[in-house]
């Protein structure tokens, strides 16, 4: 049965898990920098957006040498970090937009990581409906779950022509000081 | 007027079935699971009838709004008649952005009209970007299935196939087939200069939503400078918000998804890195205005091509959309024979068993409106005719005993009717019971 609306957060852990993805959660851009930096492998591409470019000197601190997306397509990536709009846990959908620089970022990444604002995380079908209407024109992607395909012998084969990996970062940005 | 598919021999149809019974047992097993979480189905199903029923009731108007917005959008929307003409219009396309090379994801309206097969004529090159229409490419099959074009191969096969057309050597395994498929695909994404893919739905707006679980679509779309879409009349939904119910019918009964792993909205020409990007939309009609007017046989336009009817068909299973020679197989395929190009009329490959009709995510009943064609149908007529003579006979003991002997003289006779009766097309028969009925 579809889990009562109060646990929206534990329904998208559970759809994003069926569907081959992992949930984090990270409240500032340290707290950020540390989901990624455990997770995250080299080359690694960010969506240029302010909450990525805080948590970037914390990567180049650890020695990680996070590139950001400009005008061109991406060279081939290990993993690409990019902000969502929202998410929506009864599918356990994450709604990505594709503009600006980092639109082809996810394109040739082995591994995705989005943000999700965590104020846009617990978005019914209908209002994620909307609010991509709200982004139009241009291209809004949900994903759920990392590419896959099961057009051999119906085996599940994840990664077929995107990401193998799909993590999501429910993110609280902190007010600065 | 498309090309039929080729027939394959019945010997090299059946040796597939087991194949093919356990991929789609697989299918059926996985919408189960995904169903014991939606009470709501039954709710979903006739909601998402309602919404494909409205969108037909006004298409003309929605069409028109569609072709306004994708337009002042800065796209091109391209009409066609039938396979014949989308084809001449896409290949215009073509000549004009000087395309030499393509790449297709997976779209059955395309298959319908036999794009692939016409641009390669014209000298383009085109790949399938989608796996298993990437496998049936390079095996020269047509798809086996409206979701699982290879259902029919299995992994040894394809091990051969891409041993003997991209020159490697591969385990039959399918995570080592598809990585090694995704290294030979990426390259030709940048090399296109064309993109072409299907459409789910589209809104009045000029929103295309598109499902895919690969990236291939997403690369299609977006990689090439041009992209076009190829979309059947019947696509239109009247408004986004419609498509909320019918995108959560389509994945569990297409794949036993809750959603596919991406769904793209897509609305008006996508920046490119290299600058503009042209964008067209071909709307095919194809028969489906026909169908359309027709106040009986029009739900089978709700379809949502989820493959769902296929299956759980007993015929289906015995050699796939191969036995049916046709891009649409199934009780769904059987609907749309008398009208998509090129005509034809299958209605006896159903068995009547009615397991398809509890499967439809759009609550189509199925075998009723077979029964319904059955009518129409010459095939049965002289069946038809004869099952009610003997019905009348065999009730009446006396009279059957009076007849018996007439009967054994003239059981040759039979055959030479049949084939008169065979003659008369179905859209004659169809005409004269429409006239018969406004008659009434």
């Amino acid at each position: 049965m579809p889990r009562p609306a109060s646990q929206p957060l534990a329904l998208l852990q559970t759809r994003l898990e069926e569907a081959g993805a992992v949930l984090h959660r990270a409240r500032g851009a340290a707290a950020l920098a540390r989901v990624l930096k455990a997770r995250v492998g080299a080359p690694l591409w960010l969506e240029a957006h302010p909450w990525l470019e805080q948590a970037a000197g914390e990567l180049q601190k650890a020695g990680l040498s996070p590139r950001f997306a400009r005008e061109e397509w991406a060279p081939d990536a290990d993993t690409v970090v990019t902000v969502a709009l929202a998410a929506v846990p009864e599918t356990g959908s994450v709604l990505v937009k594709a503009d600006g620089p980092g639109a082809w970022l996810p394109f040739r990444a082995r591994k995705q990581v989005v943000l999700v604002p965590h104020d846009q995380a617990a978005l019914s079908p209908a209002a994620a409906l909307e609010l991509t209407q709200r982004h139009l024109p241009g291209l809004v992607s949900w994903l759920t779950g990392p590419t896959r395909t099961a057009d051999i012998e119906k085996v599940l084969v994840l990664g077929a022509q995107g990401p193998e990996e799909l993590e999501v970062v429910i993110y609280q940005p902190v007010e600065g000081p | 007027m498309s090309m039929p598919l080729p027939r394959k021999s019945l010997p090299a149809i059946l040796n597939s079935s087991p194949a093919i019974m356990s991929a789609a047992h697989r299918a059926l097993a996985a919408r189960e699971q995904v169903l014991r979480d939606y009470p709501q189905w039954p709710e979903w199903r006739l909601q998402a009838r309602e919404v494909r029923a409205a969108a037909l009731s006004r298409l003309e108007e929605l069409l028109e709004r569609l072709t306004e917005s994708v337009t002042s959008l800065g796209g091109t929307v391209l009409k066609a008649r039938d396979g014949q003409e989308a084809r001449r219009l896409v290949l215009e396309v073509a000549r004009r952005h000087r395309v030499k090379s393509v790449v297709k994801s997976k779209s059955m309206t395309a298959e319908e009209i036999g794009l692939r097969p016409a641009l390669s004529a014209a000298g383009l090159g085109v790949t399938e970007t989608d796996l298993g229409e990437f496998i049936i490419q390079l095996a020269g099959d047509s798809p086996a299935h409206l979701t699982a074009p290879a259902l029919h191969l299995n992994r040894g096969r394809i091990a051969e196939l891409f041993r003997e057309h991209l020159g490697e050597e591969v385990s039959p395994d399918p995570v080592a087939l598809s990585r090694l498929a995704a290294r030979h695909l990426k390259p030709r994404f940048a090399a296109a200069d064309l993109g072409i893919t299907g459409v789910n739905w589209a809104a009045p707006d000029g929103t295309l939503v598109l499902v895919e679980n690969e990236g291939n679509l997403r690369l299609t779309a977006a990689r090439p400078r041009v992209h076009l879409a190829v979309m059947g009349l019947e696509k239109m939904v009247a408004d986004l918000a419609d498509a909320e119910v019918l995108l959560r019918l389509l994945p569990p009964s297409a794949t036993g998804q809750r959603l596919t792993a991406l769904v793209h909205f897509l609305r008006g020409p996508q920046p490119h890195p290299q600058g503009r990007r042209d964008f067209y939309l071909v709307l095919l009609d194809n028969g489906r205005s026909r169908l359309a007017a027709d106040p009986e046989l029009r739900p089978a336009l709700f379809c949502l091509r989820c493959g769902a009817c296929l299956n759980v068909c007993p015929v289906f299973q015995a050699g796939a959309a191969h036995l049916y020679g046709r891009v649409y197989p199934g009780a769904i395929g059987i609907l749309l024979a008398p009208y998509l190009d090129p005509v034809g009329d299958l209605s006896e490959l159903c068995t009547q068993c009615g397991a398809c009709e509890d499967l439809c995510p759009v609550a189509l009943e199925l075998p009723a409106l077979i029964r319904g064609q059955r009518r129409l149908s010459p095939r049965f007529r002289g069946l038809r005719v004869l099952s009610r003579a003997a019905g009348q006979v065999l009730s009446r003991p006396l009279l059957y005993r009076w007849l018996e002997p007439g009967l054994r003289l003239a059981a040759p006779l039979v055959p030479a009717l049949k084939a008169r009766v065979a003659r008369e097309s179905f859209h004659r028969r169809r005409r004269r019971a429409a006239a018969r009925k406004a008659k009434e």
